[in-house]
């Protein structure tokens, strides 16, 4: 019997550690085209969910606030890795946001260190056509114009973050534009 | 047949059990971490450097930031933490509980709210912002000021450097 028990600890930290990577099937986060996020996420409510956020976004800040949206597949639901080429496409005008940015992060979670010092792009960074159309190659070589590093041959996750966001924008996120990821 | 019966329930508590304490008390446990990483400096602002690859005090930083925090206890008497918000770009100060989730967030967006600012924490409230709840005794405090351009690192770390906390 005691076996029994010893044995039934590591499983059930097995099942945890397996029902809190399994964020991206959360009914918690809906999904917009590539991109999953929460516009009310239940912190504090749900203790699963808490304990995502808590171990992938920490620190992150509450809904109404800030929303986040990840990315981990492009439009074709295939995984985002350094092994290839993707263009990140969009208009400036139609994230409607106070503030919004989007990053690649490795696979650990962390800013990928690259020689240009290049993390994210922002509305105020980014090179635009007249129309404020704008276009980010996702790419481990330098490409011309809004380049974004990331690291060769390794999976990485993009967060898009949308600070103090408009109403109606918030609340017609899956058909509102919001930039598309396809690879080259 | 008993025995196997009697085992596989109690297999099954102690599998269930073990997943639920982790998934209800992993936060907590994360603040703790966070606190021992901070050898336990309560009160006490931590001015973090430029957002790079080199950051590694927190998971998916924002790479527009510059950061500070403080980790706070109210067990003993009130804290009053002041600084002053840039009015140029956008700027917040974020309270959090034990379990690392937030629970009030003050931004300069509002033009009033650009310039000072003080909270005084005890354990009922925020004092000057009553309608907050200080929810757990001890909990982190986080200062993001968005960088509005590239050179603009140097600039916020004079607001960094305005940060203060006073005991008493």
């Amino acid at each position: 019997m005691v076996v029994l028990l010893l044995v039934a600890v590591p499983t059930g930290l097995g099942i945890a550690a397996y029902r809190i990577s399994r964020v991206n099937t959360s009914p918690a986060f809906a999904r917009y085209g590539s991109w999953r996020g929460s516009k009310d996420l239940p912190l504090n409510r749900d203790d699963l969910v808490t304990t995502q956020v808590t171990l992938f976004a920490l620190f992150a800040l509450p809904s109404n606030e800030a929303i986040y949206l990840f990315a981990s597949t492009d439009s074709s639901d295939q995984m985002l890795t350094g092994n290839a080429d993707y263009t990140i496409e969009g208009n400036i005008h139609k994230i409607r946001a106070a503030y919004w940015s989007v990053t690649a992060y490795g696979k650990d979670q962390f800013l990928m260190s690259n020689q240009s010092n290049r993390y994210s792009f922002n509305a105020t960074n980014l090179v635009t056509d007249s129309l404020c159309n704008f276009k980010i190659s996702l790419s481990a070589e330098a490409k011309p114009g809004n380049w974004l590093p990331v690291k060769k041959g390794s999976p990485f996750r993009l967060v898009l973050r949308l600070y103090q966001g408009k109403k109606d924008f918030l609340e017609h996120l899956d058909n509102a534009g919001l930039p598309v990821i396809r690879k080259n | 047949m008993r025995k196997i019966v009697v085992a596989v329930i109690a297999f099954s508590l102690v599998a269930w059990f073990t997943q639920w304490a982790v998934i209800r008390y992993f936060p907590e446990l994360v603040f703790k971490i966070a606190v021992h990483r901070t050898r336990h400096q309560f009160n006490h602002w931590i001015n973090a450097g430029k957002t790079d690859a080199n950051m590694r005090s927190v998971v998916m930083p924002n790479p527009d930031f510059v950061y500070s925090a403080l980790f706070y206890d109210i067990n003993d008497k009130p804290v009053t933490i002041s600084g002053i918000l840039p009015d140029s770009t956008y700027a917040s100060v974020s309270f959090y509980d034990n379990r690392c989730q937030p629970y009030y967030v003050y931004n300069n967006l509002d033009s009033n709210r650009r310039g000072k600012f003080e909270f005084t924490l005890v354990k009922d409230g925020i004092l000057n912002h009553r309608e907050v709840p200080v929810k757990t005794s001890k909990g982190i405090i986080i200062c993001r000021f968005l960088k509005s351009t590239d050179s603009g690192y140097q600039q916020l770390v004079t607001y960094q450097k305005t940060l203060s906390c006073v005991s008493k």
